[in-house]
């Protein structure tokens, strides 16, 4: 056993005893001073928290669960209350505009416009395309 | 007091109950560990305001991510892992250095943790001063090694789990562990001149 390990066996042997509160005397003479030291270290720091910081901090986390379930719940009546606004849009506006668009569609098949609408699809397609890959990298950091 | 220690049915239970939202079963984690968390960030950043803000922050990560407790360590370990790991981004944000280098300046304190010139090194070695000048030498270690040496000695933890906490490789841990208590037994056996 070289030096340093018979040293670890002093420091094991001090914590020991301090732990068993025994007294005893050792050969080492560092043992006294390690079971001083095992003394210190064994003296826990005062813990600071205000007394109910386990109950602040469960009704911290159970807050938001309620919050959540409302949030849903309105944005599922906003939802609803959209669709139902635009089914009766359409039903008043609907014939108008079928007309307006049916007068639309020969004027697409010309050159230019047909060409802008090509080239804001190809847009739309990059950008979704490109999204997914991003959102993955920026999950990963 | 190498091995870790193994998961407890009462740890699993515990984080069963508190994943399918038992009522008072996160508070009840909370008050179980709370010492632990405090004791381990304490350590590290030695800061009491800091420490009840980092110690929430823990409890709200361990919250949000206990689903990924997978039962196989102590639930303590596995809650120790996240303080350790809040304790740690908080002192890498504020550019303190966590730990001296192992076998750096072994005769001694390193110059930035020394303690302070104030101490009378001739005073009388009574216990209580002495006491008091231990727990400044303590204070005065880099904050791993505080750390550590809390979690052997206050929390009891084997070395396997210290390891799994810090991230440590476990001869790592009993190097720390070694050299600071022999680091501690130099200052109080030689600057402050304690008998043996």
């Amino acid at each position: 056993m070289n030096h340093d390990e018979r040293e670890w066996q002093v420091q094991e042997e001090a914590l020991r005893d301090q732990r068993l509160g025994r007294e005893r005397l050792s050969e080492d003479a560092h043992a006294a001073t390690y079971r001083r030291i095992a003394q210190a270290l064994r003296t826990p720091p005062p813990v600071a928290l205000p007394a109910d910081f386990a109950a602040d901090l469960a009704r911290r986390v159970a807050a938001p669960r309620v919050d959540m379930r409302l949030e849903q719940w309105l944005v599922g009546a906003l939802v609803a209350v959209f669709g139902i606004a635009g089914g009766i849009v359409a039903w008043i506006y609907g014939g108008d505009w079928l007309g307006t668009s049916a007068a639309f569609v020969p004027e697409l098949a010309n050159g230019t416009t047909l060409k802008w609408v090509l080239a804001v699809i190809g847009c739309l397609a990059v950008a979704s395309i490109g999204r997914p890959a991003h959102r993955d990298s920026s999950r990963r950091q | 007091m190498i091995d870790a220690a193994p998961p407890t049915d009462d740890d699993r239970a515990l984080a069963q109950a508190v994943l399918a939202g038992r009522p008072g079963a996160f508070e009840r984690l909370v008050r179980t560990y709370q010492g632990l968390c405090w004791h381990i960030i304490e350590r590290m950043v030695r800061h009491p305001d800091d420490t009840r803000e980092l110690c929430q922050e823990t409890f709200l990560r361990v919250h949000q991510c206990l689903h990924q407790y997978r039962g196989e360590s102590a639930l303590k370990s596995w809650i120790g892992q996240v303080a350790y790991s809040v304790g740690k981004r908080h002192l890498e944000r504020r550019r303190i250095p966590i730990a001296d280098a192992i076998g750096a300046d072994e005769d001694g304190l390193a110059p930035a943790y020394a303690v302070s010139d104030g101490v009378d090194l001739q005073a009388e070695h009574a216990d209580d001063e002495i006491t008091l000048l231990l727990h400044a030498a303590i204070d005065a270690l880099p904050p791993l090694q505080r750390t550590v040496l809390t979690l052997y000695h206050l929390e009891e933890l084997p070395i396997a789990d210290i390891a799994r906490i810090t991230g440590l490789a476990e001869g790592t841990i009993k190097s720390h562990l070694f050299r600071s208590r022999r680091q501690l037994r130099e200052t109080l056996e030689t600057g402050y001149g304690v008998a043996a």
